[in-house]
């Protein structure tokens, strides 16, 4: 029977494991290999996926992948001893094994890189070691790229790289490509193996591949407090000794053991460190035989020094890797020869052992594995954790999808009300200061420069800096917590249904906070084509950046229901990615089904500490923005909206004024008439001037595309402004509408300007309607250049970023006619 | 009279810093910090030596 046939809460022993190519490679790596034990614990609210617990750890898979393994119900009248031969280390030739060459070392540098499975605590460790601030979460897949850090430690400087999790460094993900290409190209002095304690079986999997691969490695066994806290048994330093790798207990998140750790790095960089010895992982006689064969004519074929082992070279040549195949066709000089002789092996060991030569060698490593932990290992068994309590909630297929939209309107909702009072505060200083240089200063340019320009500006956006801390707060507890991965496991079906893959979700989610990490991070995704889509409609997730601007509109018109017209803004762009995504998958990206393979990694709560720290890093980012892109942006608005300052016009109202006042004194007209005719000319003077500035042409020359909008040129312009950064729109906005009216105590913040400023017509700019159309416009057109450019980068083609400029901008300008123009016939 | 002169300088000192993004965002491949120069770029890493 099929894994898919079982019931929750039942338990199968695979036998067989079908399929083909990425998807059946990945789901050997991960331990479905003969003679495992797989428990079926819940299914998704839609009934796909299913999450199965194998191996100590927990996964979902797609009910259709599950239904390609094979099972049997476990006899319990049998001793329980897995299917797959243990390797018996009692009996190994230590004749074979040697200690690493002693070379002489140089230099008083030491490049480390850390490698392990997604979230095994890779990151924690980089960042507590280099003092970084890399962003860490409870979910695989967070880190995309590599990172460097320092560190100096007794006497060295260490260059430490933070590499992408895998669960293996075969050749089918990009990350999996990367970290071995890294691995062998740019040959790091040490290797740190991040261990996650938790889970120890899957993750020595990794271990095995690098034992392979002859690389000096550590392993750093994270999370050890969880291990020992489970009350099971682990002789770290036996295991050690066998393997000959030194072991080091470390606790990512309190920094506990790094010391001892990087000790041992310097020990083994050293050549001092006692445990170091290099061993061979038996693949058993037949495939033994085979790996001889090959060594033999690589070594005679070789033309120079190789990248990798020659041992290594044969196992992957036998595993059928694409990547290795290429290798030895380009650096050998008789390629052909190794390739057949691989194949001919290749049919013996098939026929052989009944199962192609991919299983053989994943059984044989699992077996390395399992021989060693049965020596050192002794596991506690556990009942329900508080994992299956909250998952056996949050996932449940009647409160999992009401659960998750409550959690998200209550995220908004906490953004505006929360954040309404430090806003408040935040206004009055920015007013008080805009005063104080206002009254302070000698008239002329730099005091305008600095009134109208970068405190009208910068200040504008500063404001929401409480909103944007609190929104990423929640999404940091999200991802920290293991929440993330859930909202996932539940969305796949739906997901699925769109034409993409639960794994989309995640990146969907990260583009509420920023654009350009959340298609970064699309290099998870396995499938070029649901990656493009994805990518593609990430900006249609309204990214923080874009929060100032609906803020500033909603406290204005919809103050009493801003919580729900934010959360409407977010929904429409959902539902527009989800369009979108089945429009591209029908006419640019045929049908490619990718299986949904995800680990659940247990519920972690969020220290206090963590949450704090991502607040401030949020902070400080956006500080930072200020001080960058917002303030340049607000000085170039000012300039090109105070040049060229044509002084006739000027002189002309002047002289009116004069004219005004005379009569006045005169006793010819009153008071009031008075202060209503000069209110009238300031008003004309401003109106001239700002048209006739070169922000003033720019806007009156797009005009003509924004009016069917309800837009007037000033909004033309700020929209076009946010192209460099979405909060720009509201600098723009900061510096293009003041002195309109009577400045005083209580008009003083924009948002009174806004809600004031009229047409020269009289009537106001801005009404619900023209708001509206406004904000579906900043929520559907591209969010940045910064996104184009990360589009361009991981797609590899400008197209990609172009064809996201025109659609985004196409579809924002049409909705936004189309609200505008058949909301006019109505109110 | 002052007042326009650091105005000027003010706006050399930001074509300045146009021009050079511009350059290195076309012609240069390797990373500058704060490279996309969001709200959010998490991919700068904070060089430290302790």
């Amino acid at each position: 029977m099929n894994l898919s046939d079982l019931k929750t809460g039942e338990i199968g022993i695979i036998t067989k494991v079908n399929g083909s190519g990425a998807f059946r490679k990945r789901i050997l790596e991960m331990g479905f290999i003969k003679g495992k034990a797989v428990k079926v614990i819940l299914n998704a609210p839609l009934k796909d996926p299913i999450k199965y617990k194998i191996m100590d750890y927990e996964v979902s898979l797609r009910r259709s992948e599950s239904q390609l393994i094979e099972v049997t119900y476990p006899d319990y009248n049998k001793k329980n001893t897995p299917l797959a031969e243990a390797y018996d280390f009692d009996n190994i030739d230590d004749s074979d094994n040697q200690d690493l060459e002693k070379t002489v070392k140089d230099g008083k540098t030491i490049t480390v890189a850390l490698v392990g499975n997604p979230n095994a605590g890779k990151t924690t460790l980089f960042n507590l070691a280099s003092g970084g601030h890399e962003r860490v979460g409870n979910y695989g897949g967070v880190t995309v790229d590599s990172k460097e850090g320092k560190l100096k430690h007794a006497g060295y400087k260490f260059n430490i790289i933070d590499l992408p999790g895998t669960y293996s460094i075969s050749a089918y993900t990009p990350e999996e490509l990367y970290v071995r290409k890294y691995l062998i190209e740019d040959k790091p002095d040490i290797v740190i193996n991040v261990v996650a304690a938790s889970n120890l079986e899957r993750n020595l999997y990794l271990t095995t591949e690098l034992i392979d691969l002859g690389v000096p490695v550590v392993i750093a066994l994270n999370m050890y407090d969880e291990l020992v806290s489970s009350g099971s048994e682990f002789d770290h330093d036996k295991l050690a000794k066998l393997i000959g790798i030194p072991i080091i207990p470390t606790v990512g998140r309190s920094g506990k053991g790094l010391p001892e750790l990087f000790d041992t790095i310097i020990r083994i960089y050293e050549n001092k460190e006692p445990y170091v010895k290099k061993i061979k992982i038996y693949y058993g006689n037949a495939m033994e035989n085979a790996i001889s064969k090959l060594n033999i004519l690589i070594e005679k074929n070789r033309t120079g020094e190789t990248d990798y082992p020659p041992r290594y070279l044969s196992i992957k040549l036998l595993e059928k890797d694409k990547v290795i195949t290429e290798y030895i066709k380009q650096n050998f000089s008789n390629p052909n020869e190794i390739l057949a002789l691989c194949t001919k092996e290749i049919k013996i060991l098939e026929a052989s052992l009944q199962e192609d030569t991919e299983s053989a060698v994943t059984n044989a490593r699992y077996g390395f594995i399992t021989g060693a932990l049965k020596e050192t290992y002794k596991e506690k068994q556990h009942e329900s954790d508080s994992t299956r309590i909250i998952d056996a909630i949050v996932t449940n297929k009647y409160l999992g999808f009401p659960l998750f939209f409550l959690f998200m309107w209550i995220m908004f909702e906490c953004t505006f009300r929360l954040g309404q009072y430090p806003m408040d505060w935040i206004e009055t200083g920015v007013g008080a200061l805009s005063d104080f240089i206002r009254n302070s200063m000698p008239e002329g340019m730099l005091k305008d420069l600095l009134v109208d320009g970068i405190i009208g500006g910068v200040g504008g956006v500063i404001v929401f800096l409480p909103n944007i801390v609190i929104l990423y707060a929640f999404i940091s507890f999200m991802e920290d917590s293991g929440y993330m991965a859930r909202a996932a496991f539940i969305m796949d079906k739906v997901m699925h249904r769109m034409g993409l893959h639960g794994k989309s979700f995640i990146p969907l989610v990260m583009g509420f906070g920023c654009n350009v990490p959340a298609i970064m991070s699309t290099r998870t995704i396995e499938s070029r084509n649901n990656r493009m889509i994805t990518m593609l409609i990430t900006p249609f997730m309204s990214c923080s950046a874009r929060l100032p601007v609906y803020l500033l509109f909603t406290a204005i018109f919809f103050k009493e229901h801003a919580g729900l017209v934010l959360f409407g803004l977010y929904v429409t762009g959902i539902v527009l990615a989800v369009i979108s995504a089945r429009l591209l998958k029908r006419f640019f990206f045929s049908r490619d089904d990718t299986p949904f393979v995800m680990e659940l990694p247990p519920y972690r709560m969020p220290t206090a500490k963590s949450v704090g720290v991502h607040m401030w890093d949020k902070s400080r980012q956006y500080l930072r923005k200020m001080g960058g892109v917002i303030l340049i942006a607000s000085i170039i608005i000012w300039f090109l909206g105070y040049f060229p300052n044509d002084r006739k016009f000027d002189d002309k109202i002047e002289e009116q004024i004069s004219l005004i006042e005379k009569k006045f004194d005169n006793k010819e007209i009153t008071k009031e008439e008075k202060e209503a005719q000069i209110t009238n000319l300031e008003r004309q003077r401003n109106l001239e001037h700002a048209e006739n500035s070169y922000i003033g042409q720019i806007g009156k020359f797009i005009e003509p595309a924004v009016k069917p909008l309800g837009f007037d040129w000033k909004i033309g312009v700020s929209l076009a402004s946010g192209m460099a950064a979405k909060e720009v729109v509201v600098s723009t906005l900061g510096v293009l509408y003041t002195g309109q009216q009577d400045q005083d105590e209580e008009s003083d913040s924009l948002r009174d300007r806004l809600a004031n400023a009229t047409n020269p017509d009289g009537s106001p700019t801005f009404t619900p309607l023209v708001v509206i159309s406004l904000l579906l416009f900043v929520l559907i057109y591209f969010p940045c250049i910064a996104v184009i450019a990360a589009i361009k980068g991981e797609s590899g083609s400008w197209k990609w970023g172009l064809f996201t400029i025109v659609y985004t901008t196409s579809l924002a300008w049409i909705l936004s006619f189309l609200v505008y123009q058949i909301g006019s016939l109505f109110i | 009279m002052i007042q326009e002169i650091i105005v000027a300088i003010i706006g050399f000192i930001v074509l300045g810093i146009i021009i050079r993004k511009m350059y290195f965002f076309f012609f240069r491949k390797e990373e500058s910090e704060n490279v996309c120069g969001c709200t959010d770029c998490y991919y700068n890493s904070v060089k430290k030596v302790k």
